[in-house]
């Protein structure tokens, strides 16, 4: 009711229309309350496992709300699991030195990637998706390179905060990413890719549904399914939905040649450089993924089309132009730093997890300082987060 | 947990030190621009540091800074004028600007507001918010008028440094400034700063249509 309602109703309104059946209907309009998405998973998890056996009811009122209402993953997740949140915070913690510190290296480390990296991209985007008409395709094409950036960093820094948040209070939440531009094929990109939700969706909707076993229709229609719920889950609009289906067709070709599961490992483990087999595989999955986002950021079907067509036009070779562009120099050198940083981290669970290990207190103290003086000076003007709107 | 204390103090501890005189060392040259945010670091300076000293002063917003030249008015009143017209700015931060002055220059005896249909209509955004940025806690005024505004917090007027952050273009300008700050253009003058410009065809234009 409070997310879906007036879609549904507007839309179904709209169907009508085409058959001269003018309907007026009635909306609401009320405020979302805020996190509905995540404490609604949360609770049907906890009500799923019971069922299932998997965890015994909770008699201890505040542990469950602690647990659907712990207060760094209420308004953008990871989406956690009664199985794995409620015996933490049943269990006494007790407070551990390098827990806090690996928490606070990754709160950092998501500080930059929101405020610097995604803040700053989303001037830009903002501007090159708001006036998509006026844009050559080179231009366009970085709009929507940008728009990735912005809402990877966006968001994944939202949850490197948010568990390192969780760490300093002795609590281990999911992983949410796992360096998703760095895939080979999309399915790794899903796997990759707000952990949190393709798996919640794989434990509670696919696998009930018969996953990938059973016939070829139903492996393609529980395919299908999931995505179009996870487009849907975003956000009341048809360009979620189109996102959705579009990295359906992404994925059923892997699914249906079983090579879904091909690209299980790091990329290039124990290497410095990727195969070039890997680094085109990744720079297409990458080019992938960019289509999708142009849907994901568009106001309607009709603007994303609109995008896609300036796209794939004759300026498509031109060089990029739009306003602040040599401000934007800057931004490219931090993005460097950004990805450099995350593929010599890719082996971890998040880009500094291992810097302990690797760098001595001195050289990690001064990387720190860095980043605090690029987050200072460098900062985005600053934006909500993406996922809080979901 | 002491472990823990103790590390983090250690780390925090030279970043205090250095904000303050960071702060310190930027604001001191920022102040020295003539010509950035509009030169109105020169207007600012002058009032804080006593220089005003004029019997007739020219408030109001850009109206004011662009067309009321003092050393005209000067030489028809015999008496010195000084233009403090705040550029995109209406009756509040000119007020702070008139407050400002009362507290640290001599009185003026007379008073030119230049009145327009924006004079007494507030606005949210603070507009170039820029220029207040080596002053704002050199005086309490500042918070008192810059708070109704959407762009400083608490936390800007109160803590060294935390107001440059974001703000890389100040920042690269008073380094900038540290090295050689002689081969400015010419600001401001008595607030006031002449401009040669020609007529175009605009009004032609506009008779015609």
């Amino acid at each position: 009711v409070f997310k879906y309602y007036n879609f549904f109703v507007s839309s179904f309104a709209e169907f009508l229309n085409v058959f001269d059946y003018k309907v007026n209907p009635y909306t609401l309009d009320i405020i979302l309350p805020v996190g509905i998405s995540f404490y609604t998973f949360h609770g049907i998890s906890y009500i799923v496992d019971i069922y299932n056996r998997r965890i015994k009811s909770e008699n201890n009122f505040i542990d469950y709300a602690v647990f659907v209402s712990f207060f760094p993953l209420l308004v953008a997740g990871p989406i956690e699991r009664a199985t794995h949140l409620l015996p933490q915070i049943k269990k006494g913690r007790i407070f551990d030195y390098t827990h806090a510190t690996n928490g606070l290296r990754q709160i950092l480390w998501g500080l930059f990637k929101k405020i610097v990296i995604a803040d700053s991209c989303a001037y830009y985007v903002n501007e090159i998706f708001s006036n998509s008409e006026n844009y050559n395709g080179s231009t366009l094409v970085l709009g929507a390179v940008l728009f990735a950036i912005q809402i990877y960093c966006d968001f994944s820094g939202y949850s490197d905060i948010a568990i390192g948040t969780a760490r300093l209070f002795g609590i281990e939440l999911l992983r949410n990413f796992a360096f998703p531009y760095f895939s080979r094929d999309i399915a790794e990109f899903w796997r990759r890719w707000h952990i949190s939700l393709s798996s919640w969706f794989r434990d509670y909707v696919y696998i009930p549904l018969g996953g990938s076993k059973g016939s070829l229709q139903n492996k393609i229609r529980n395919t299908m399914i999931i995505f179009l719920l996870s487009g849907l889950w975003h956000g009341a609009n048809w360009t979620f939905i189109f996102w959705g289906a579009l990295n359906a067709l992404y994925f059923l070709p892997l699914l249906l040649l079983k090579t879904n599961r091909n690209a299980l490992d790091v990329v290039a483990q124990g290497k410095y450089l990727p195969s070039l087999r890997d680094a085109v595989k990744m720079g297409l999955t990458f080019s992938l993924t960019l289509i999708a986002w142009i849907f994901f950021r568009s106001e309607s079907l009709g603007h994303a089309f609109q995008y896609i067509r300036g796209v794939f036009s004759t300026s498509f070779f031109s060089i990029p132009d739009f306003p602040g562009a040599h401000k934007a120099v800057i931004l490219a050198l931090f993005i460097l730093l950004l990805f450099s940083i995350e593929w010599i981290g890719r082996e971890g669970h998040y880009a500094l997890a291992k810097f302990n290990a690797v760098a001595s207190r001195p050289t990690r103290w001064m990387f720190y300082y860095f980043i605090i003086l690029i987050i200072f000076v460098w900062g985005g003007e600053q934006q909500q987060f993406i996922y809080f709107q979901f | 947990v002491k472990k823990f204390i103790i590390s983090f103090i250690l780390f925090i501890a030279p970043l205090i030190l250095l904000s303050y005189f960071t702060d310190r060392f930027i604001s001191a040259n920022l102040k020295k621009s003539t010509t950035y945010t509009g030169g109105e670091f020169t207007v600012w300076n002058d009032i804080l540091e006593s220089h005003i000293n004029s019997e007739i002063l020219i408030y109001g917003s850009s109206r004011a800074w662009i067309h009321f030249d003092p050393n005209i008015l000067s030489a028809k009143f015999g008496k010195k004028v000084y233009n403090v017209g705040i550029d995109g700015h209406n009756f509040w931060l000119q007020y702070l600007r008139h407050l400002l002055i009362l507290k640290n220059d001599v009185k003026p005896k007379y008073i030119i507001v230049s009145l327009d249909i924006f004079t007494l209509e507030k606005v949210k955004e603070l507009y170039n918010p820029d220029q207040f940025l080596p002053y704002m806690n050199s005086d309490p005024l500042f918070e008192e008028y810059l708070k109704s505004y959407k762009g400083y917090t608490w936390i800007d007027f109160h803590m060294p440094l935390m107001r440059y952050r974001g703000r890389s273009s100040s920042i690269l300008h008073a380094f900038t400034l540290s090295m050689n700050s002689t081969l400015q253009e010419a600001g401001r003058v008595n607030g006031y700063q002449g401009m040669n410009k020609e007529w175009n065809s605009d009004l032609e234009n506009a008779q015609k249509k």
